[in-house]
C-alpha cells in the first residue's frame, strides 16, 4: 500500500488537488486567509456569495453561539460580483480552484450574475446559493419549493456553461426531491447542507439574540444533519455531491465522503482556526494510511450495509 | 518566517501556566510581538472533539513578551468561566496578533478605563510616556483589574468607583478634564466610551476608542462584529478594534 494516498479527485469536471474546499461566507474572498495559510493547499474556496450591486447586511448583532455550534444572520454581505472579478480574483495562486457563489433576490438577476462569471476564465465553477435561510426576499423561497428551485436551476443553467453545482437548503421535507429537480434542469452537482434554520432568545432581555430574529445554525451541532441529507440525496441521483455541515476532522469528511460526497466543504471551523480545511485533508490522509486506503476517490460512496441481524 | 511585531502571525498552541477569576497567562511559542491594544482569539476547548464552545474568545492582550502572554478578564459567561478555571498544563489555541492596536502618544495623552476595557490600556501606560494621566475606574475595587500593576508604574493615577470602594465614588468620565491637543485613549463600556467622545471634543482633543463584540473568526471572514457607522459597518476585528471616536455614529448599534 502507498505511504501517499492519493487525494486527488473531481468536482462536476472541476478536477482538485484534494476533496477539502472551504465553504461560501467562511473564506471571504480568500485574501482573507492568505496571511495565515497556503491557500493553494486546499483542494478550493468557495467565494463568498456575489450579488450585482454591492450589498449590506444585517444591523448587529449578527451571530451568537450555540451549543457546538452557532447561528449568524449576516444576509449577505458582499462587495458585488465587479468588484470579486476586477479586484480579488486576480491576487488568489493559480493553481487554487476557485468556485464562485452566486446569490440574487430575482430569477432574472441570478442569471445575469452567472453571465458575468461565465466570462471569467479563472472562475473553476458556479455554486448557486438557493438556501440561504435568513433572507426575506431571496434565497429560502427559492430552495424550498420545488418549482421556483427548477425555474432557478433553469434560469442560470441557460447562462453558463462553466460546471454548475446547486447548494440546497436544509430546511425542506424531502432533500431528495430537490435533489432530483436539480439534476432535471441541467445542474453539474450538488452542494449540501446550507445553514439550518434556527433561533435563540436572551431571556435576560426577552429579545431574539439576533436583531434579525431568525438566523442559520452551523458548526459540529449539525454534521448529523448534513450526514443524513447527503446520504438521501446522493441515493437520488447520479450527478456529484459536495458534502458540508459542522465538518472539524478528516473524519467527519470521511464520514461524507463514504456517505456519497465526491468532495467535501470545511465553514464554521475556519472560524475557530484558519487552516481547519488543511488540517482536514491531513486528516483525511492520516485515515487512508491507517485503512490501507490507496485513493481517497474509493472512500465515495463505500458506506457498508450492516449484515442481517 | 520572522515577521515585524505587530504582524498576523498565525494560531499556535499555547500552554497555561496560570490561570484565575481574572487572570490568564500562556505559555505561546512563538509570539511575533504586538502593538499595545491588539488582540488575540484563544480558542478554549481545541482538543475537545465535538468543539463546545466552539468559537474562539477575542481577548485583549493584557501585556507579554516573545513567550508569555497575559490576558485580564471578569468572569461573565461560559467562555470566561471556562478560561478562569484551565488547569495549568492545558492547551489553548492562540490566534494574533490581531486588529490595528493604538498608536503610541507622540504628546500628552490620557487612559481612561472602565472594568474589564482597562486591559487594553496597560501597555500604554507602561510605556510611561511625558504628560501621561491615567483613569481607571469600575463598579467596585474589584473590577479594576490589574490595580496593582498600575500603581507600581508610578504615573498620574486617578480611580473612581460607582459604589465608591476605592477612590471617587462615581464614574471614571467625572475625572476625566481633556487637555486641548492631547489624546484620550477610551476602552470600557459604550457609555463611557461616548462620554470620553464628547469631552474629548468639547475640550479639542483627539479621542481614539478601542471597542469589543462578539465575534466569530477575528480575522475578517465572519463579518459578525461589525458596527454601523455614518460611512456603512465597519469591522471590529479588521478596521479596529482601535477607531478615532468622531467615525463612529455612537447609535444603538455601534
Amino acid at each position: 500500500m502507498s505511504a501517499t494516498p492519493d487525494l486527488a479527485t473531481d468536482l462536476a469536471g472541476v478536477a482538485l488537488p484534494n476533496p477539502v474546499l472551504l465553504a461560501s461566507g467562511t473564506c471571504g474572498y480568500g485574501a482573507e486567509l492568505a496571511p495565515f495559510i497556503a491557500l493553494e493547499e486546499l483542494g478550493g474556496i468557495v467565494a463568498k456569495s456575489l450579488t450585482l450591486e454591492p450589498r449590506a447586511g444585517n444591523v448587529p448583532p449578527r451571530i451568537t453561539e450555540t451549543p457546538a455550534g452557532m447561528l449568524n444572520a449576516i444576509s449577505l454581505e458582499n462587495i458585488g460580483v465587479e468588484a470579486f472579478i476586477r479586484d480579488k480574483l486576480p491576487s488568489l495562486p493559480p493553481s487554487l480552484a476557485v468556485v464562485a457563489s452566486v446569490f440574487e433576490t430575482e430569477l432574472d438577476r441570478y442569471a445575469e450574475v452567472c453571465k458575468r462569471l461565465d466570462a471569467v476564465a479563472r472562475v473553476a465553477a458556479l455554486e448557486l446559493n438557493a438556501s440561504c435561510p435568513h433572507v426575506k426576499s431571496g434565497g429560502i423561497e427559492f430552495g424550498q419549493d420545488p418549482r421556483v428551485l427548477a425555474q432557478l436551476v433553469r434560469a442560470c443553467r441557460g447562462a453558463t456553461t462553466k460546471p454548475l453545482l446547486v447548494k440546497l437548503s436544509p430546511n425542506v421535507t424531502s432533500i431528495a426531491e430537490m435533489a432530483r429537480v436539480c439534476e432535471g434542469e441541467g445542474a453539474d452537482g450538488l452542494s449540501l447542507i446550507n445553514a439550518v434554520q434556527g433561533l435563540m432568545v436572551d431571556v435576560h432581555r426577552r429579545r431574539t439574540a439576533l436583531r434579525n430574529g431568525l438566523g442559520g445554525l452551523s458548526g459540529p451541532a449539525i454534521l448529523p444533519i448534513a450526514l443524513r441529507m447527503v446520504y438521501q440525496a446522493s441515493r437520488a441521483v447520479k450527478i456529484p455531491i459536495c458534502g458540508i455541515g459542522g465538518i472539524a476532522s478528516g473524519e467527519d469528511a470521511v464520514a461524507f465522503l463514504l456517505c456519497g460526497a465526491s468532495a467535501v466543504q470545511v465553514g464554521t471551523l475556519t472560524y475557530t482556526n484558519p487552516a481547519a480545511g488543511i488540517e482536514v485533508r491531513d486528516g483525511i490522509a492520516a485515515y487512508c494510511r491507517s485503512h490501507g486506503v490507496a485513493r481517497a476517490r474509493d472512500l465515495v460512496g463505500a458506506l457498508e450495509a450492516w449484515p442481517p441481524g | 518566517m520572522k515577521r515585524a511585531p505587530g504582524t498576523v502571525s498565525g494560531r499556535v498552541l499555547g500552554r497555561v501556566l496560570e490561570s484565575g477569576p481574572t487572570r490568564l497567562v500562556l505559555e505561546v511559542p512563538g509570539w511575533p510581538g504586538h502593538r499595545p491594544g491588539q488582540f488575540a482569539m484563544l480558542g478554549l476547548t481545541p482538543e475537545l472533539v465535538h468543539r463546545d464552545p466552539l468559537l474562539p474568545r477575542p481577548m485583549a492582550v493584557y501585556r507579554g513578551n516573545a513567550s508569555a502572554l497575559e490576558f485580564r478578564f471578569k468572569v461573565v459567561g461560559r467562555g470566561t468561566r471556562i478560561m478562569a478555571e484551565l488547569a495549568p498544563g492545558a492547551v489553548v489555541s492562540v490566534l494574533g496578533p490581531l486588529g490595528n492596536g493604538f498608536a503610541p502618544p507622540d504628546g500628552p495623552a490620557t487612559l481612561v478605563g472602565g472594568g474589564s476595557g482597562i486591559a487594553s490600556l496597560y501597555e500604554l501606560a507602561e510605556a510611561r510616556s511625558p504628560g501621561l494621566r491615567v483613569l481607571l475606574g469600575g463598579r467596585s475595587r474589584a473590577d479594576i483589574l490589574g490595580l496593582e500593576d498600575f500603581e507600581k508604574l508610578g504615573v498620574d493615577l486617578r480611580l473612581a468607583t460607582d459604589d465608591g470602594s476605592l477612590g471617587e465614588r462615581g464614574f471614571v468620565t467625572d475625572l476625566l478634564a481633556p487637555r486641548a491637543g492631547e489624546t484620550v485613549y477610551a476602552c470600557g463600556p459604550l457609555g463611557m466610551m461616548q462620554r470620553a467622545h464628547a469631552l474629548a471634543g468639547e475640550a479639542g482633543a483627539r479621542c481614539v476608542v478601542s471597542l469589543e463584540n462578539n465575534m466569530a473568526c477575528g480575522f475578517g471572514v465572519c463579518l459578525g462584529c461589525v458596527v454601523k457607522t455614518p460611512a456603512g459597518f465597519r469591522y471590529v476585528c479588521t478596521h479596529g478594534p482601535v477607531f478615532e471616536s468622531g467615525t463612529l455614529g455612537w447609535g444603538a448599534a455601534t
